[in-house]
């Protein structure tokens, strides 16, 4: 059975994780309170790891790795970016290329600023004040782009060649017929994204 | 070769003065700049003039990053726009050379592991020039490389002949938009 829950990738910076923690917490709350599910929590391993001695020795690779990984394997993606900084910039840029809406969010003016006009199809910059302000903006993102349950659910109508040819399919493979057609579809939409 | 340079002014007089030598660098290496931004943006900082709107310069820097054939980027002050750009080069599979004052070990940009993806610490003007032709020299596409001969089957040639007089197109452009389709879909993947 497919994870119906929408996932949601929250990346954000460490370099100021001390002032950053509490807003990014607010960020994860409100995930939660919108029925969502982050793709990695990650606030307490990021807590423990800064604490470490030797913190600035971590695999930069293996953690830039798991983001991309947890950028695809998300529905919709917030990032946290009041430091404005490099890593901000290149995840919110590579999670609009995987097609993923992008929340952008920052105390920082962001007027007269570069990530302003980084705004587009995928990509949404607001600025926040508060910790209210916070969740209302990260609630009212997850409604507007998440995909309800009742949409997940779909019937249809077989023709008998289609009916035989999954009957006969799901047989063979041992797939369900449900299984069979999303792999179809998927495969589909990989063709569609590489062409 | 077109040279996309990005960079960030936060601290305008100091940054003007490395990415001039990154400019002065390009073009002794008799390569040319995709938009010379540099004059304009300093003239903004100088008389505080805001932009309102960042979007067309955004998109400029996407389309000059699309037509050109490396791309440097300044990252000393490790910006959000940089981290943009760079994912975006690396996407339209650009080499990049990213420079910087400081070192960035302890950051995300020490995790980029593609393969187009160079970064270098400088201390100086000096260094800086060297890292930056050095980086020219090793990606320069020399012409005499893309002078291309081949080999037809009778059957190629016989489709060529057909499309050229079917569409008005030379040989060499069919073939030409034939690679470059195949360029567009790796791009997408």
């Amino acid at each position: 059975m497919a994870n119906s829950t929408t996932q949601i990738h929250v990346t954000g910076s460490t370099s100021n994780f001390d002032q950053d923690r509490p807003f990014l917490q607010v960020i994860f709350d409100a995930v939660y309170a919108n029925k969502a599910e982050p793709v990695h929590d990650w606030l307490s391993a990021a807590a423990n790891r800064l604490k470490q001695p030797h913190h600035e020795n971590t695999d930069w690779k293996a953690l830039l790795d798991s983001n991309l990984n947890s950028i695809k394997k998300s529905d919709l993606v917030i990032v946290e970016a009041t430091q404005l900084n490099f890593g901000q910039g290149f995840l919110a840029y590579t999670a609009s290329q995987y097609k993923k809406p992008t929340l952008v969010l920052s105390r920082t003016p962001t007027t007269n600023r570069f990530v302003s006009g980084a705004q587009g199809k995928y990509i949404t910059v607001k600025e926040y004040a508060n910790e209210d302000e916070l969740r209302l903006i990260v609630g009212k993102f997850i409604k507007q782009n998440s995909i309800p349950e009742k949409d997940l659910r779909f019937n249809m109508v077989l023709d008998r060649p289609i009916y035989r040819y999954l009957r006969d399919t799901s047989y063979e493979t041992g797939k369900n017929k449900s299984q069979i057609v999303r792999e179809l579809l998927e495969n589909d939409l990989k063709r569609r994204n590489t062409r | 070769m077109i040279v996309h340079l990005a960079a960030s002014l936060q601290e305008p007089e100091t940054d003007a003065g490395y990415l001039r030598r990154i400019s002065e660098a390009v073009h002794e290496h008799g390569d040319i700049l995709a938009d010379n931004w540099l004059d304009a943006a300093m003239a903004r900082k100088q008389r505080h003039i805001s932009v309102p709107d960042w979007t067309p310069y955004v998109e400029a820097n996407l389309d000059d990053i699309k037509r050109s054939d490396v791309v440097i980027v300044e990252i000393t002050h490790y910006a959000f726009s940089q981290g943009f750009l760079i994912a975006a080069a690396l996407r339209y599979k650009k080499p990049v050379l990213a420079v910087s004052r400081e070192a960035t070990l302890g950051h995300t940009a020490a995790g980029i592991a593609d393969s187009l993806f160079t970064y270098q610490q400088y201390a100086n003007t000096e260094d800086l020039k060297t890292i930056v032709s050095a980086f020219l020299t090793q990606n320069t596409i020399h012409t005499k490389d893309l002078r291309f001969n081949m080999f037809l089957t009778r059957r190629i040639f016989q489709y060529l002949e057909e499309t050229s007089r079917q569409t008005g197109r030379s040989r060499s452009e069919t073939i030409r938009r034939l690679v470059q389709r195949k360029v567009e879909e790796r791009t997408r993947g």
